[in-house]
């Protein structure tokens, strides 16, 4: 007898707590602005309807188009961090690999292919790197990608030098100042100047550089 | 299409190269619909995104200062994305970080080491934000499933996913904190998380399980991980009988617009559009419903900022069904353009 009232009180809550659940859910749909009866809502700024849940995800990327405009107080003035100068880079010829080992350069196999090695060199201020290989549109000419950045002013330029066609991949063989000195895959020899980005190719008798 | 990974050699250089190769064949046997429709509405104004080479804190800052200074004017939000490369777990610092190749002797910069960066990068948006300017940025930290390590199980996979969920987050929560921070709230930032996916970087497996971790990541204070943006491409094209690996148009679709994801596709080729994300638009269509696009992203080769969003649109426009509303809506007026190291 026990046991069949505790049952019946079992059953009765757990009824109870159902429809407690739906109605909640009911109301809450009901109240819940633009939702239509198949969980779609309108989108604000395109007027088409998007699934409630990704709707919400899409305004979380937006942010909040109603907060206050950025203003600088007090508390921004001192952050020592942003003006820690970088340490200078010696002047050298760098083959870099990635945790595979394969050689690596940071682009894409569109724009460069075939990497051979990187002119690196930089002080406080500015950061120069050269990527040598072919370039991606045509691997039988060889490119060099010139990156240089400013450290001061968050600035920073690319710049593409193609050797001549048939030239095949560029590997940097040494450097003098300004100068670079390479050759092809095609066994031909030229130079390259960091501040005109401009290639020079040494005739086949008279190889450049040392 | 990007710059995590692709550099690499071996089999990964035979087929971009292929692809690259079939592309430049098709645009020149002029089978590939180079068109743009006349009626495209003129393409929004576009905001510069970067393949970080250094997260010297004195070059973000700058860089973020810069980016507040060139930031279109808009209505709308604009949208930059952080690309610090592909997720690496380094063992010799028994941490995980993320690799740019090249870039510093192809060691991974540490995670906690890109976390402060990008606090500078915030610092210096917020620096020189222009008086009386109403702009507001969604910034996205950005990774890519560009050549995920094969050694790694799926269970660290996913710790590497949750360990990036949970410093989104972290940015995101710094972003916002105030006085107890040392700073000023930064209300017109909106930190996220980016992932530029391409089935031709790594499996559906790997890729998946890092997204899992990601996806499924909560703590005590957060029930959900930020949304995350998709900036990659979807290679398989019309291949539901003849898919990349074990990436299927399901797969693809569930990475670019399931969980908190949105895509914000490369449109740098006409291909791109046309033969890539148009035929898994209709295949959500045909599946569950369309994907809303949030942005387009081009870069330094290919179609100009402009014209890579006014194709997308181009292209919805002429897929949509007869007497359906017109795909072309599916297209946020977000857009774009990636370079390295260019402010």
């Amino acid at each position: 007898m026990v046991w069949r009232l505790r049952f019946s009180r079992r059953r009765f809550w757990a009824a109870f707590l159902v429809l407690v659940l739906a109605a909640g859910a009911g109301i809450a749909i009901a109240t819940r602005p633009g939702i239509a009866d198949t969980g779609l809502v309108t989108d604000p700024e395109q007027g088409i309807l998007l699934p409630a849940s990704k709707e919400a995800d899409i305004q979380a990327i937006e942010g909040d188009p109603s907060a206050p405009a950025e203003t600088t107080s007090s508390a921004d003035v001192a952050d020592p961090s942003d003006t820690t100068a970088p340490a200078p880079v010696t002047a050298a010829l760098v083959a870099d690999s990635d945790s595979n080992g394969d050689l690596a350069a940071p682009m894409p196999d569109s724009v460069l292919t075939s990497p051979t090695n990187t002119y690196r060199a930089g002080d406080s201020t500015t950061l120069t790197s050269v990527y040598a290989g072919a370039d991606g549109q045509d691997p039988a000419t060889g490119i060099l990608i010139q990156i240089d950045i400013n450290y001061s002013t968050g600035a920073g330029t690319t710049v593409f030098t193609r050797a001549p066609s048939g030239s095949g991949a560029i590997t940097v063989s040494s450097f003098s100042g300004n100068t670079l000195y390479f050759i092809t895959a095609a066994r031909q020899t030229g130079t390259y100047t960091l501040d005109t980005h401009q290639i020079t190719m040494c005739p086949i008798i008279i190889p450049c550089g040392s | 299409m990007n710059a995590d990974g692709v550099w690499l050699k071996g089999k990964w250089f035979v087929v971009g190269s292929v692809i690259l190769a079939l592309g430049a064949a098709a645009i020149a046997r002029g089978d590939v619909d180079t068109g743009i429709n006349a009626t495209a509405p003129p393409a929004p104004p576009p905001t510069v995104s970067f393949y970080e080479t250094t997260v010297n804190h004195m070059f973000l800052n700058n860089q973020g200062c810069r980016t507040a200074q060139a930031q279109p004017e808009t209505s709308v939000n604009g949208v930059v994305f952080l690309d610090f490369g592909v997720p690496r777990w380094d063992d010799s610092a028994n941490v995980w970080g993320q690799l740019r190749a090249g870039l510093p002797n192809g060691k991974p910069w540490p995670i906690g080491a890109i976390y402060s960066g990008l606090q500078a990068w915030s610092r210096g948006y917020h620096r020189c934000y222009p008086s009386a300017s109403s702009k507001r940025l969604t910034i996205a930290w950005g990774t890519s499933n560009g050549f995920l390590q094969a050694s790694l199980t799926s269970d660290k996979l996913k710790e590497g996913g949750a360990t990036f969920a949970r410093y989104v987050q972290s940015y995101y929560d710094w972003v916002k904190c105030g006085s107890a921070c040392g700073k000023s709230v930064y209300t017109r930032q909106f930190p996220i998380a980016g992932d530029d996916v391409e089935e031709a970087y790594s499996p559906y497996a790997s890729t998946v399980a890092y997204l899992t971790g990601y996806d499924t990541w909560s703590d005590a204070t957060h029930a959900a991980p930020r949304p995350l943006l998709d900036y990659g491409a979807a290679e398989n094209r019309s291949c539901d009988t003849n898919c990349r690996g074990d990436w299927t148009r399901a797969n693809r679709l569930q990475v670019a617009w399931g969980a908190r994801h949105a895509p914000c596709p490369q449109i740098y080729y006409s291909f791109m559009s046309q033969y890539q994300w148009i035929p898994l638009e209709q295949w959500a269509h045909d599946h569950g419903g369309l994907m809303n696009f949030y942005c387009v992203m081009t870069t330094i080769v290919g179609y100009s900022p402009s014209d890579g969003w006014r194709k997308l649109w181009s292209d919805l426009h002429a897929a949509t069904p007869v007497g359906e509303t017109d795909w072309a809506t599916h297209l946020r007026r977000r857009l774009t353009k990636i370079v390295w190291a260019i402010s």
